[in-house]
């Protein structure tokens, strides 16, 4: 295990102490991260700069005129693994979502619609693969929000990568059949050592 | 990582609050003993590899008729301690005949919906109001002005009423903080 940090990332900074040198130590302790100086704190400032990124998941969501009404019934669900990080550890700021064209619909798309107009009707959730319900069922209007309004965590979540979590849409109670592509998009931080 | 202070130890995760509060908060967690078996011995915390984390609680009424009254018992943290920092609702009608994209807006229906929270000590947390008025939504979460601590075994009630002119459903969600023992 390494030692304590006498590094603290300038991007970190921001936050109350002792926050700057916990998400420090998250970071750049992480053998996955930065597996040439995880173990030598005293290497850190040689071991790359914390960066920002706009992560996406996008995916597709089937709508069944006439399926079931409870939302995450297999037909109307979609399932996939949330590699929030890529297997390096990394804090998450905010979270925010994008529903896309309803098609199967009769006008155009996008005329006359709020970004937000369709948030309600897209149901979310997320677990990790040891049972912890991190985000039980919900519309991701109540947990996510747009670039304008993001959805923000109190502090930084240390988000581990090495747990395996996945992530349900489902879009219930529509009478149209068609197909919906949903964006969510989480706000990171991660050690970028240039490998 | 735990940190001495005057008021006691405190967690990182709750730095941002006063010195005070950040050390209430974090005995709130680590020395309830639902939470930590170690909540007895404060200086063993700090080996246990427990941490504060995260999580997005909640519950659905589904199809509310209108005009009607629902009602659910909650125990957000399971027997657990646990700190809300925020809420959060939707309320969708339960049948969408035509297109999604013509329905309401996220905060539209919210104004029609009623909502009450009271503790099973017959205390009224929340009285009698719009919803509106006391959750807000992914873009904009009611943010508690001091994060509100909730006793693991004292169980709430949420009574909800519909008052538009169809059925909904309406779900509640809580950003809760809880001590993560891997249990």
């Amino acid at each position: 295990m390494a030692s304590a940090p006498t590094f603290t990332s300038p991007e970190l900074t921001p936050y109350p102490a002792p926050l700057p040198a916990y998400y420090t130590n998250w970071l750049y302790a992480d053998q996955q991260g930065n597996p040439a100086f995880w173990d030598r704190p005293d290497q850190w400032h040689n071991a790359g700069r914390v960066i920002s990124r706009d992560q996406t998941f996008t995916q597709t969501v089937t709508l069944t005129r006439g399926g079931s009404k409870k939302p995450f019934s297999p037909a109307n669900t979609t399932t996939f693994d949330l590699k929030i990080g890529d297997g390096v550890r990394c804090l998450v700021y905010a979270r925010y979502a994008s529903v896309g064209s309803w098609l199967g619909q009769p006008q155009p798309d996008n005329v006359d619609r709020a970004p937000t107009q369709a948030y309600q009707n897209v149901w979310y959730k997320q677990a990790v693969d040891d049972g912890q319900e991190e985000v039980e069922a919900q519309p991701i209007a109540g947990c996510f929000g747009t670039a304008v309004a993001p959805w923000k965590y109190i502090v930084p979540f240390m988000w581990d990568s090495r747990l395996h979590r996945t992530a349900s849409l489902s879009i219930p109670n529509v009478g149209i059949s068609g197909t919906v592509q949903v964006a969510l998009t989480f706000k990171i931080a991660v050690l970028f050592t240039g490998r | 990582m735990l940190i001495k202070t005057q008021y006691g130890v405190v967690d990182p995760t709750f730095s941002g609050q006063p010195e005070a509060l950040a050390a209430a908060l974090t005995q709130w967690l680590w020395a309830n003993p639902k939470s930590n078996p170690r909540a007895a011995n404060p200086d063993s915390w700090d080996e246990t590899g427990f941490a504060v984390t995260f999580l997005d609680r909640s519950i659905t009424f589904s199809a509310v008729p209108a005009g009607e009254t629902a009602s659910q018992k909650l125990n957000l943290g399971g027997g657990k301690n646990v700190i809300v920092f925020s809420r959060v609702q939707t309320v969708t009608p339960t049948t969408i005949a035509t297109d999604p994209n013509t329905i309401v807006l996220p905060n539209q229906l919210p104004n029609f919906t009623l909502v009450q929270q009271k503790r099973t000590d017959g205390l009224e947390v929340i009285q009698e109001v719009p919803l509106q008025s006391c959750f807000g939504w992914g873009l904009a979460p009611y943010v508690l002005p001091v994060p509100e601590r909730w006793l693991g075994n004292l169980e709430q009630r949420f009574v909800v009423t519909n008052n538009n002119t169809y059925p909904v459903d309406i779900t509640l969600s809580w950003h809760l903080a809880i001590l993560n023992t891997g249990r």
